[in-house]
């Protein structure tokens, strides 16, 4: 099952952050909530070939709604200026990836 | 000015494909016993020693000193990959300036095979276990594809731009026996070169390869003769922007000022540069950072000042023609820089006064965030 890609959000000072680190880099306090960050936009994307399969692996670099920029897998080619979603899909082992989906801009 | 001066550099030889026997321990003993050779120094001369290595584990700083049969009264473990030369250097200066030692031992280097890269890639840090590792990342090569591109777009800059430095610096390896790849390289090679992670080629990645770098750095009251760099100044900079910024630039910036003000000299001054060179834009975000890109003229410098005038940058051939050895690239530039300081570098000798090292490294989620450097002054 996929999860939810979340950050964290400072109540003190509203600075979002990703990774979650305890203490605000801005204001210094640790009182976090973490908070959906479903949406953001690719800045920029590269290909690479997998090291064990040779298959084309695709990434993104995405700035996400709330802030920050993140690295994240994205199964079908995207560029620059793409709006995508994202969320965290199960890699098969105990650990997640980090997935951006192409989607339609229904902002503003 | 510091009093702390270096008198010995030495450089276990870069090998891409290292035998069975060679461990990452056999080629830090051979970086050590060059460098007291070349400085002319018995094993029971060094009393302090710093190490940086990715694989020493589960090993530690007192294991290799122990190892090595060095009794000392200062030692030191950095982990700060690209950015512990200059990071060990500045711990060692302000160690012999204040007396807690007197003539300092400092290794870098590792035994950087495929599967030893992977290990280190993949566990690199918390959050490129648990965030970057199972993307997949496989290392570096994607975050700095993203740091290439931004840099690209915000400086009008083409693939043809950044092959320049690469095309530069194995003219340079072509003079260097110890460079994994010599063979001369041409912009239209670059050009043509296998795709690693759009916009980066074959030739803006660092070749992997096993070896070990080693300095010693010593009281000025401690030379007994023979040619010395003295240290001028070194500055740091470490978790400039929380990794909330683009990699556009390091905190370099905040101290840059600092550096040539303690080192009594400037931008112009500098005859030579060692320049962390993971990839060709890494190079050019921390020569901006510290002034010595005139007028900030990007396409200016490479193509005329690194393309016709030959100025000397990594003059080893930097990391993208000899290799990244693990840690030991931290220390591969501040090696050469001492080597032609001191007039010991054989047919890549230029005639050089001050030379500026500069370290970069530690990515975190995004971007290095480790950076420093230092200036250095030869003896003549």
């Amino acid at each position: 099952m996929s999860r939810p890609f979340q950050v964290a959000r400072c109540q003190a000072c509203a600075h979002a952050i990703f990774p979650p680190r305890p203490i605000c880099p801005r204001c210094g306090r640790r009182t976090w909530r973490l908070e959906t960050a479903g949406n953001g936009t690719v800045e920029y994307a590269t290909s690479r070939r997998d090291p064990e399969t040779g298959a084309a692996l695709d990434l993104a670099q995405v700035r996400l709604d709330a802030g920050p920029l993140v690295t994240a897998r994205c199964e079908l080619a995207v560029g620059a200026g793409n709006r995508v979603s994202l969320a965290l899909v199960p890699t098969g082992d105990t650990t997640f990836r980090l997935l951006a989906s192409p989607v339609r801009d229904v902002r503003g | 000015m510091s009093s702390a001066v270096l008198i010995g550099a030495a450089e276990a030889r870069y090998q891409r494909h290292p035998t069975q026997e060679v461990s990452t321990e056999s080629l830090l003993v051979d970086a050590a016993l060059q460098a007291l050779d070349d400085a002319q120094l018995e094993r029971s001369d060094i009393d302090g020693m710093a190490i940086s290595s990715f694989t020493l584990s589960p090993d530690h700083a007192i294991d290799l000193a122990w190892r090595l049969g060095l009794k000392v009264r200062w030692l030191m473990e950095d982990t700060n990959g690209g950015a512990s030369g200059v990071n060990m250097l500045q711990h060692a200066a302000r160690a012999v300036e204040a007396g807690d030692a007197t003539r300092v031992l400092i290794l870098a280097g590792d035994r950087m095979g495929a599967a030893e890269f992977t290990r280190l890639a993949n566990s690199y840090n918390v959050v490129t276990r648990d965030h970057l590792a199972p993307l997949p990342c496989n290392g570096p090569n994607t975050l700095f594809s993203f740091v290439t591109q931004r840099h690209m777009d915000l400086n009008g800059l083409t693939r043809e731009d950044y092959g320049q430095i690469p095309v530069a610096q194995r003219s340079w390896a072509a003079l260097n026996p110890g460079a994994a790849y010599r063979a001369p390289l041409s912009i239209q090679e670059y050009m043509e070169a296998p795709m690693v992670a759009p916009p980066l080629c074959r030739y803006d990645c660092v070749p992997l390869v096993s070896g070990a770098d080693a300095v010693i750095v010593a009281s000025a009251d401690a030379i007994t003769g023979g040619r010395y760099a003295s240290v001028r100044a070194v500055v740091a900079s470490y978790n400039a922007d929380h990794q909330e910024g683009d990699g556009q630039r390091t905190g370099l910036t905040d101290v840059a000022s600092a550096l040539w003000e303690a080192a009594g000299c400037g931008p112009e001054d500098i005859d030579l540069a060692s320049v962390y060179d993971d990839y060709p834009v890494v190079v050019l975000v921390l020569l901006n950072d510290l002034g010595m890109i005139e007028g900030g003229d990007l396409p200016r410098f490479l193509h005329h000042r690194l393309g016709a005038e030959r100025w000397p940058l990594n003059t080893s051939g930097g990391m993208l023609s000899s290799g990244q050895a693990g840690a030991a690239g931290g220390l591969h530039g501040l090696v050469e820089a001492v080597n032609q300081l001191r007039g010991l570098a054989g047919a890549r000798q230029i005639p050089a006064r001050h030379a500026l090292v500069v370290g970069y490294g530690m990515v975190l989620a995004n971007y290095g965030a480790c950076a420093n450097a230092v200036v250095l002054e030869g003896s003549g």
